[in-house]
């Protein structure tokens, strides 16, 4: 499985360096993104509804972007591949290999995980080494579980939005509309305190909230890891709900779109 | 062994979430094989001949495991594509007449040891036997990306491909159709080398001269039935080709009643 991953990982490598402007204009990207966040920042100074934080609403924003920025991954990384593979018509080779599903699934997944660490890491690189944010290195090495477990829950969303791509072909509609309720709800840029009360309630059914509760706590709230434990739990049941649910739910598309002959077609 | 029992496979227009989801590539049902029996040998080539929509694709999409026949069972080396897929998919070296299944982005060799890490092998033996493929299809002084590659150079790449794990039946469907005449003869010598080592081959052509020259055994698919199974020496007749005997058996089966 780790060997199917790793191949469909250099794989995407060799083929994303064909593509030079691309990388130029990420990493650009990211840094005019992490300078907007900081003169918003500015504008914004310690508002009451962060007073539970250290740093400025700069380093706020900074943290539920880097993990919604995870999220975004492991949400929409498997509907992108799907999509590109049917258009370059490749899907038929991955299918008819004996490769696990796991290992492909993973290997999908890798690329666009490590282009995204890549991004998170500049972006905090600017924001510490920059612009001054006072986030505590500890945190961000204690958060790493917490990030991971999120991408992960929003991998198994994104894993069923694959397994309809495979039958639409074009118009997922899970991811992007989750990524947009991740991003009004989960407290990305502003406290979900701060929200009605009803979209509270929806926002703590979002995996991204307890993420992102849970990294900034670690990271400007001066948490440990037995604080925030209870969000991790959380997170964890996410996991184990989601993912098999999602597994199941791509196996059973991949069936259906097999005996309707529509495997290969774009 | 490569054996197809009584397979059947009809098109049904989308139903239900389907029809919500996206359009099928029918409205109508659509019979596409209506019970297909064959079976190509080790150390022969059974070449498959059908005017277009005879069924032929679709026959080798049951076969790869990419369709599902409605009826019937396919057996590649012994396993079932819809019940061992693992088994059959290592059994299989399957080349589909459409070359964008290669990564153009990729180099020849990208693309050959790409394949091999799918099919388990490591990194050394998909290096070693993209090294072998390159050199024998013609391609190792000049590995560049796919998309520089010409039409040609592209249905030889695909051909390395569908044998770099080294399968026991091996199913090429149109191989030749981008190759000029004389790359033709050098794929229908490997695949000859290759029957006479033991492989199991389904060759899907049009081209009847190829298939006579190639193939030791022939099948002729009309309308989703196979009309003619048997040895290619059997079509062989006194001051006749087999090739001009296929052809009569693929228009008589193509003329419309009224007109025979």
């Amino acid at each position: 499985m780790i060997d199917v991953a790793l191949a469909v990982l250099r794989r995407d490598w060799e083929i994303e360096r064909t593509y030079r402007m691309r990388l130029l204009l990420a990493a650009a990207s990211t840094a005019a993104l992490a300078a907007g966040m900081y003169f918003i920042g500015r504008l914004v100074t310690h508002p009451p509804e962060l007073a539970g934080y250290s740093g400025t609403y700069f380093d706020f924003a900074l943290v539920g972007l880097a993990v919604t920025s995870f999220a975004g991954v492991g949400l929409r990384s498997f509907g992108t591949s799907m999509i590109t593979e049917q258009n370059t018509g490749t899907m038929d080779l991955l299918l008819t290999s004996p490769a696990s599903r796991a290992g492909l699934l993973s290997g999908l997944f890798l690329f666009p995980l490590l282009l995204a660490s890549g991004e998170v890491a500049a972006l905090l690189g600017i924001g510490i080494g920059v612009l001054g944010s006072g986030m505590s290195i500890g945190g961000l090495v204690m958060s790493v579980p917490v990030i991971i477990l999120t991408t992960i829950s929003f991998a198994a969303v994104g894993i069923a939005a694959g397994g309809i791509l495979v039958i639409a072909k074009r118009g997922d509609p899970i991811s992007g509309p989750f990524f947009q309720i991740t991003m009004l709800l989960t407290g990305a840029v502003y406290p979900v305190s701060v929200l009605p009360g009803f979209l509270r309630v929806i926002a703590w059914c979002i995996p991204a909230t307890w993420g992102i509760k849970a990294t900034r706590d670690l990271l400007l709230g001066g948490a440990g890891w037995r604080d925030v434990m209870p969000y991790v739990l959380v997170l964890v049941g996410f996991v184990i709900v989601l993912l098999p649910m999602s597994l199941a739910a791509f196996r059973a598309c991949v069936g259906v779109a097999r005996s309707r002959g529509l495997l290969g077609s774009y | 062994m490569l054996l197809v029992e009584g397979v059947r496979r009809t098109y049904e227009p989308a139903t239900g979430l389907v029809r919500l989801l996206t359009r099928t590539a029918t409205d109508t049902t659509v019979v596409a094989l209506r019970h297909v029996d064959l079976e190509a040998r080790p150390g022969r080539i059974l070449g498959l001949v059908g005017p277009n929509g005879a069924g032929k694709t679709t026959l080798i999409r049951i076969i790869a495991g990419l369709l599902d026949p409605d009826a019937g069972r396919v057996l590649v080396d012994g396993h079932d594509p819809a019940t061992d897929p693992g088994a059959a998919a290592r059994a299989l070296g399957l080349v589909l007449a459409d070359d964008r299944s290669l990564y153009w982005r990729l180099t020849g060799r990208q693309n050959l040891e790409f394949h091999g890490a799918l099919f388990g092998l490591s990194r050394r033996d998909a290096a070693a036997r993209a090294d072998d493929l390159l050199a024998a299809a013609g391609l190792a002084d000049n590995d560049r990306r796919v998309f520089g590659y010409s039409t040609g150079m592209r249905a030889r790449l695909a051909i390395a491909r569908a044998l770099v794990h080294e399968p026991r039946v091996v199913v090429l469907d149109e191989p030749t159709r981008s190759l000029d005449p004389i790359a033709a003869r050098g794929l229908c010598a490997v695949l000859r080398h290759l029957a006479d080592s033991g492989c199991t081959i389904l060759l899907s052509s049009h081209r009847l001269d190829e298939l006579e020259r190639v193939a030791d055994d022939v099948a002729v698919l009309v309308a989703g039935q196979v009309t003619f199974r048997g040895p290619m020496a059997s079509l062989r007749t006194a001051g006749g080709t087999a090739a001009s005997r296929l052809e009569e058996l693929l228009h008589a089966d193509l003329l419309p009643a009224a007109m025979r």
